[in-house]
């Protein structure tokens, strides 16, 4: 009983390793801000599963994300904006099933506009993101530590074409840690997309836009003592197909997102395949 | 049934889409109905969905003078409809566009 307890502190311990990793996809406009004054009220349902791998033993983890991500305009140059995710994680061993749900930490960050060019043919547009995530969120979900995210957005438009371009760093841990005293691994991302937006109808009220997302992270291995613990820390490459319809200010956006490389450290859970099906608001 | 965390989550989303979805496509007042006053026509880059428009349009009906105003992201255009008998300068509606991130073209009309 003791054993399968460790082990199932181990696939949590896993899990925290990827909480963010679980957050991409639908990475567009993200170097584009609004206008000024301008309310986004943002949803998505993420689910995502994880098996052992083959011989590994009988292991798998359901994720289920509600995350809300509220973002205001307070001038042309900077957007501030606070998310927050309900979270539902069933972890599976042996047959014995444990489910752990509630809200995750809360996010609040800080985007700003160094650089925007609106030409006849093309738009660019450059932002910076600043973001800070302290422990609030309920026991076994929270990562238990404050988290600092900084990362660089970059988005182009021409004519229909649309490419999106985010790199981040989320240096977690830097105060605080884990109930098992460790500190939880930094991580790197890279996302590209690209879309192209057909009209729908003469009216230009309506788009639907095919977009393809490559997703690329990099979880550093958690620490105690200075030490790499083991079966901690991943990299992952995810392709992601998908489709975003517009209506006037709504949005409404589904991707599927494939693994097409994990590389792990230890006998972490495999990366699995997850689905996305979101809405935006903009008032 | 029973209630469980995923049912839960799963009810909550489609509760806040469904209301996004009924206030988004609520009727609106149109905002190019005016019988009366100016209608000036100004060409707008930087527009690329059909979402840009409301930001851009809010901003520019604040405008002292302005009584109506509607972007169109195909036709890179901002059409505004002055009150009769207002003084309202170029400057004022290319200030807006630019607080909506937005860049001024040639004034068409």
């Amino acid at each position: 009983m003791r054993r399968l307890s460790t082990n199932l502190r181990v696939c949590l311990l896993c899990l925290l390793c990827t909480t963010n990793a679980g957050l991409a996809g639908i990475s567009l406009d993200t170097g584009l801000t609004p206008a000024e004054g301008r309310w986004i009220l943002r949803t998505q349902m993420r689910v995502m599963s994880r098996d052992a791998p083959v011989g590994l033993g009988d292991r798998s983890m359901d994720r289920l994300m509600v995350p809300l991500v509220v973002v205001h305009a307070t001038s042309p140059k900077l957007i501030i904006g606070a998310r927050q995710i309900y979270e539902s994680r069933t972890m599976t061993m042996n047959g014995m099933e444990t489910t752990t749900s509630g809200l995750n930490d809360l996010y609040f960050f800080a985007k700003y506009k160094v650089l925007r060019v609106n030409t006849r043919t093309y738009t660019l547009g450059i932002a910076p993101i600043m973001g800070i995530e302290p422990p609030t969120g309920a026991v076994d979900i929270s990562s238990e530590s404050w988290d600092l995210y900084a990362g660089l957005y970059a988005s182009g438009r021409a004519g229909p074409w649309a490419l999106d371009f985010n790199v981040g760093y989320d240096a977690r841990g830097i105060a605080g840690v884990t109930h098992d005293s460790a500190e939880p691994g930094d991580e790197l991302g890279l996302d590209l997309a690209l879309s192209r937006q057909i009209p729908l109808g003469g009216s230009g009220r309506t788009t639907l836009a095919p977009v393809l997302e490559l997703i690329w992270r990099d979880v550093g291995a958690n620490t105690s003592g200075g030490t790499d613990l083991p079966n901690s820390g991943e990299t992952t490459l995810r392709i992601a197909p998908g489709l975003k319809y517009t209506i006037d200010s709504l949005i409404i956006e589904g991707l599927v997102s494939i693994p097409v490389a994990h590389d792990p450290t230890g006998l972490q859970l495999e990366a699995g395949t997850m689905g996305l099906l979101g809405i935006r608001w903009m008032f | 049934m029973k209630a469980t965390p995923s049912r839960v989550l799963i009810a909550v989303f489609i509760a806040m889409s469904l209301a996004m979805l009924m206030v988004s496509c609520a009727p609106t007042p149109k905002s190019n109905i005016v019988s009366s006053g100016e209608i000036r026509v100004y060409e707008v880059f930087g527009m690329d969905c059909p979402g840009c428009h409301g930001g851009l349009e809010k901003l520019v009906k604040a405008v002292d003078g302005v009584v109506a105003a509607q972007a169109s992201w195909q036709e890179k255009r901002l059409t505004v409809t002055v009150a009769e008998g207002a003084e309202l300068s170029d400057d004022a509606i290319r200030e807006a566009i630019a607080r909506a991130n937005f860049s001024s073209g040639e004034r068409l009309k």
